[in-house]
């Protein structure tokens, strides 16, 4: 399931990192997909809802946000699968 | 004056998001003449309303104004957050505001931001911000009116 997550975000991802030369592997588990300033504040929480409906959940974005790890791929994909796993 | 229907769109209305394309148009020409130094990009509105349709009710609302069967306006907002060491916090976001010249001053605006601030509410932000253009006199002075006080300059200089 980790593995199904972390290629769909990616794939969302792929075309902005190639637009502005950055190669997949730069792009590590704690890297800050906001902060960078990679993703806007928008383009993120598209990601969230896409990821949403790719999976059929609807994550607590709050309790991820609280834990401060929603805005990079590792926090994204514990977050999505911790609420799969129930 | 003409009656003016307000509509919260969802992502089945194909027609309506259709229409913003030209209201986003016209928004960003009169930003420009107020001195802002990004016009819209070519292809620009479809590539706004790609996403805001996307995220729309979990993390959006958009609300039209229709009079006579045309769009004179339209208000999005969004949830964004805070950094970790700032919080976290939600923040009810009012991206874009629009009111066709033609219906200024008729309340459409004010009507707009209350729809969204309803639903900022439903949605426990902690608060809910905007940036205006400082040449927008009239922008500024209907947030003061809403009573939203300002907190923030940016600054930009051309190397």
């Amino acid at each position: 399931m980790e593995n199904e997550i972390r290629v769909c975000l990616f794939n969302m991802i792929l075309e902005k990192l190639r637009r502005i030369g950055v190669s997949e592997s730069e792009i590590g588990d704690d890297f800050d997909l906001v902060g960078s300033g990679l993703l806007n504040s928008l383009e993120f929480v598209e990601i969230v809802a896409l990821l949403e409906k790719e999976f059929h959940c609807e994550i607590d974005y709050e309790a991820a946000f609280e834990k401060g790890e929603l805005t990079t791929p590792g926090g994204l994909i514990r977050t999505f699968e911790n609420h799969m796993h129930g | 004056m003409d009656k003016i229907d307000y509509l919260i769109l969802d992502d089945r209305d194909g027609q309506e998001w259709d229409r913003l394309g030209e209201c986003m148009e016209a928004m960003y020409s009169s930003l420009e003449s107020q001195g802002w130094p990004f016009p819209l990009a070519e292809g620009g509105a479809e590539m706004w309303l790609k996403p805001v349709r996307n995220t729309i009710g979990r993390f959006g609302r958009m609300v039209v104004a229709k009079a006579n069967g045309s769009i004179i306006g339209f208000a999005h907002g969004m949830i964004k957050f805070l950094p970790d060491y700032l919080g976290g916090h939600a923040i009810g976001f009012v991206t874009h505001i629009y009111v066709d010249n033609n219906y200024r001053e008729t309340g459409t605006g004010r009507r707009m931001v209350e729809m969204l601030e309803e639903w900022f509410r439903q949605k426990k932000v902690h608060s809910v911000e905007l940036q205006v253009i400082t040449g927008n006199t009239g922008g500024i002075d209907f947030w003061k009116k809403l009573g939203y006080l300002e907190e923030l300059r940016q600054y930009r200089k051309t190397l």
